[in-house]
């Protein structure tokens, strides 16, 4: 009876570390501040990933489902900044520095370190990102808080705007995953 | 010289008014007023798949749709709301979101429902490889509201 009760229980604890989460409504804000002008951004449609047994980290944020309040912010955004047209999504790839300490299995917080690719605007660079993974039940969250510096990225800003436009933005990310439906 | 002087300036000022109300008008949250296609999701999706992604991104991102759709479920996202809609393609998902300001329409929305709506493509995302985590296709829209 033990060693089948193990065998049951090795076999649950198996499948939920093959796991995947999974979503397509994650958000990801982005904040620009100078001694002049702060404005934000808004993205409800990014997609994230994670794989409980393998630690990988996967992002892709779509630049056109970024949400300004004002109109004309928007149209240069996409247009000028982040050139949409040629860069439609930005993306993170990476995994999970020491991702056996999280237990996907097991409510509770987790900090970690995600250390990965960011693509944003064609330019890869490697970083390494402090986050937080909320594990309660079937859910899963993904938090984080960083900056980037847009010159990093190749995206110029010009003279003209650089008393309003920060070089550094602040990006806060917030994704609620659940497990991915199987075929 | 005096009427240079008054034209020049109220040129100036005429133009730092356009300026300014440029400068500070508000984004429009909500799809309305003629869409520029009348289409079935279904259609969209097919245009998806067939047409290369700079082609479809080209044609649609960044335009008005009215389409036909079934809710499959609705997601809270902060404060705006999104409906996952039925694409009918297996690994292919459909995101319509509403903007806070506009969340109020749905109130009496339920999965299951039948939903005419006019939003505008923020485009699709495709899975790069096929060990790609993120292997579904999603095709988003944002501004939408109910018609």
């Amino acid at each position: 009876m033990k060693k089948v009760l193990f065998s049951i229980f090795s076999l649950i604890s198996l499948s939920i570390n093959a796991q995947v989460f999974t979503t397509s409504t994650g958000n990801v804000n982005f904040i620009s501040a100078t001694k002049f002008e702060e404005f934000s951004a808004q993205n409800n449609q990014v997609s994230a990933a994670v794989s409980a047994d393998k630690g990988v980290v996967q992002f892709k944020v779509p630049v056109n489902s970024f949400q300004f309040e004002k109109a004309l912010m928007q149209t240069h955004f996409q247009e000028n900044y982040m050139e949409s047209a040629t860069y439609p999504n930005s993306t993170f790839k990476g995994k999970i520095k020491d991702a056996s300490s999280v237990k996907f299995n097991t409510d509770g917080v987790y900090d970690v370190v995600a250390e990965g690719t960011l693509e944003l605007h064609g330019v890869s660079k490697e970083i390494s990102v402090p986050g937080k993974i909320t594990v309660k039940g079937n859910a899963v969250n993904l938090a984080a808080n960083f900056s980037i510096l847009c010159s990093d990225y190749g995206v110029k800003i010009p003279k003209n705007n650089m008393n309003q436009v920060s070089n550094s933005i602040s990006i806060k990310v917030n994704c609620d995953l659940a497990p991915k439906k199987k075929k | 010289m005096k009427k240079i002087i008054f034209i020049a300036a109220a040129l100036v000022l005429i133009g730092g008014a356009v300026g300014y109300y440029l400068y500070t008008k508000p984004s429009e949250f909500v799809s309305d007023g003629d869409p520029d296609f009348k289409m079935n999701l279904s259609a969209v999706i097919d245009e998806s798949n067939k047409l290369k992604d700079g082609e479809f991104s080209t044609k649609y991102t960044g335009k008005s749709v009215e389409f036909d759709a079934e809710v499959e479920s609705i997601i809270e996202n902060g404060r705006s709301k999104t409906l996952v809609l039925k694409s009918g393609v297996e690994d292919f998902v459909v995101n319509a979101n509403f903007h806070e300001s506009n969340v109020e329409v749905l109130q009496k929305i339920v999965a299951g429902d039948k939903v005419k709506l006019q939003c505008e493509c923020s485009g699709v995302t495709k899975p790069e490889s096929e060990d790609d985590l993120l292997s579904e296709v999603v095709l988003n829209f944002t501004r939408c509201n109910l018609k």
